[in-house]
């Protein structure tokens, strides 16, 4: 049975190198979807998980263990891809309000991966240029929208646990994800509707 | 239209409603195809970002990232050396036992406490008697060297007269002192001490 995290972070504390070792290998994959999921540059992102990893070693005696290891550290991964998009001057100031503004539009009742004849959806999510379309989708949001989308639907991550770990509201959070979503949304059913209309 | 707001929707979606409020929402959609096709339409966003995510994280070559990870954590070791670890003295030395032995730990606290109080308390009777003009303060030893003691020289002439030999002994080691007394001192019988005066006389 695989140690649990809190039970790394102790031995870690009590001089076993190798605890951390573990950790860094157990998230590594996690912190770098995230942090990809906000800086959309591979190099930077990579760059953020190994900073990412350098301050949790660092800050590690700090945690105090009343949040849970991964909420800590998504924390320090959320902050640092934000910072690292202010300082290269990437980041959209873009917010909405913390309201759901109904007069924007409900979420759309309509496929996003077109169905119709002549489009697989399973066969589309393995093209590269669907995928880069939804990359393309990701960058027109917000560091902070992106994080909290990624955040869900990468990991599931609870609105409480968002909320903690952008330390905001459950609301804020709630309202991020909608539009989130909703600018998402559109962005991929007028993109992939073309795609699919071409090869059709 | 639609029967869910966006928000209950929302949270339906997420696993975020309540168990009551969340049969009651999934009812709704039930009788709503719109609804369920809002729920589809997210499902499928979900589906998408992810498998964004993982072709992302498939082209990621983490193999480097621990031993980059562990370089950089050895490297600022060495670059900022511990304060806890690094040779930088007593005090450094005292402030790292202290934090390794006493971190956490209320009794050892109050039990250094004691102590401390206890060598203030020494240490003031100390001094307070050593200030006490009632009692002698300590001197050095020092003996005038008779014939036949072990020293090297035991009798000195200059300018006719005769300076004495004197030992200190001061713990391990012994410093031997020829004091020539001037003329006119050594000539006076009732003439000052050699030790009440020592910058008026010439010791060689």
């Amino acid at each position: 049975m695989e140690p649990k995290d809190l039970e790394l972070v102790s031995r870690h504390r009590d001089g076993d190198q190798r605890a951390f070792e573990v950790l860094v290998k157990r998230y590594q994959r996690k912190v770098y979807s995230l942090a990809y999921g906000i800086v959309h540059n591979p190099e930077d992102a990579m760059d953020v998980s190994q900073e990412a990893f350098v301050k949790v070693h660092r800050y590690l005696d700090k945690f105090e263990g009343s949040a849970s290891f991964y909420t800590w550290l998504y924390r320090i991964v959320v902050n640092l891809c934000i910072d690292h998009l202010r300082r290269a001057g990437r980041a959209h100031s873009v917010e909405y309000d913390d309201a759901i503004d109904r007069s924007q539009g409900v979420l759309a009742a309509t496929d996003i991966v077109p169905s119709r004849q002549g489009t697989d959806p399973q066969q589309m999510l393995g093209n590269k240029e669907t995928l880069g379309h939804i990359n393309d989708g990701l960058a027109l949001l917000s560091p902070n929208h992106r994080a909290v989308i990624v955040m869900r639907e990468l990991e599931g991550l609870s609105y409480n646990e968002m909320a903690e770990i952008m330390e905001c509201s459950k609301g804020t959070i709630m309202s991020r994800l909608f539009h989130a979503r909703k600018r998402l949304q559109i962005y991929l059913i007028g993109v992939l509707n073309e795609d699919a209309d071409e090869a059709v | 239209m639609s029967g869910l707001d966006d928000k209950t929707l929302q949270r339906l979606y997420d696993d975020e409603l309540d168990s009551s409020d969340a049969k009651q929402a999934r009812e709704a959609v039930a009788e709503n195809p719109d609804d369920a096709k809002r729920l589809e339409s997210l499902a499928q966003m979900r589906m998408l970002i992810r498998a964004e995510a993982e072709a992302a994280a498939d082209a990621a070559d983490f193999d480097g990232l621990w031993p980059a990870v562990a370089a950089r954590i050895g490297q600022k070791e060495k670059v900022q050396p511990d304060p806890d670890a690094a040779d930088l003295g007593m005090l450094a030395r005292w402030k790292a036992w202290l934090g390794q032995s006493m971190g956490g730990h209320p009794v050892r606290w109050a039990a250094v406490g004691v102590c401390a109080l206890a060598a203030a308390v020494v240490l003031g009777v100390l001094i307070s008697s050593s200030l006490n003009p009632e009692r002698p303060l300590p001197t050095r030893r020092a003996a005038k060297i008779e014939a036949g003691d072990n020293v090297d020289i035991e009798k000195m002439e200059f300018k006719g007269r005769h300076p004495d030999i004197f030992q200190i002994k001061d713990g391990k080691r012994t410093t031997t002192v020829i004091w020539v007394y001037p003329e006119d001192e050594d000539d006076d019988e009732n003439g000052a001490d050699a030790g009440d005066d020592p910058g008026s006389t010439d010791p060689i």
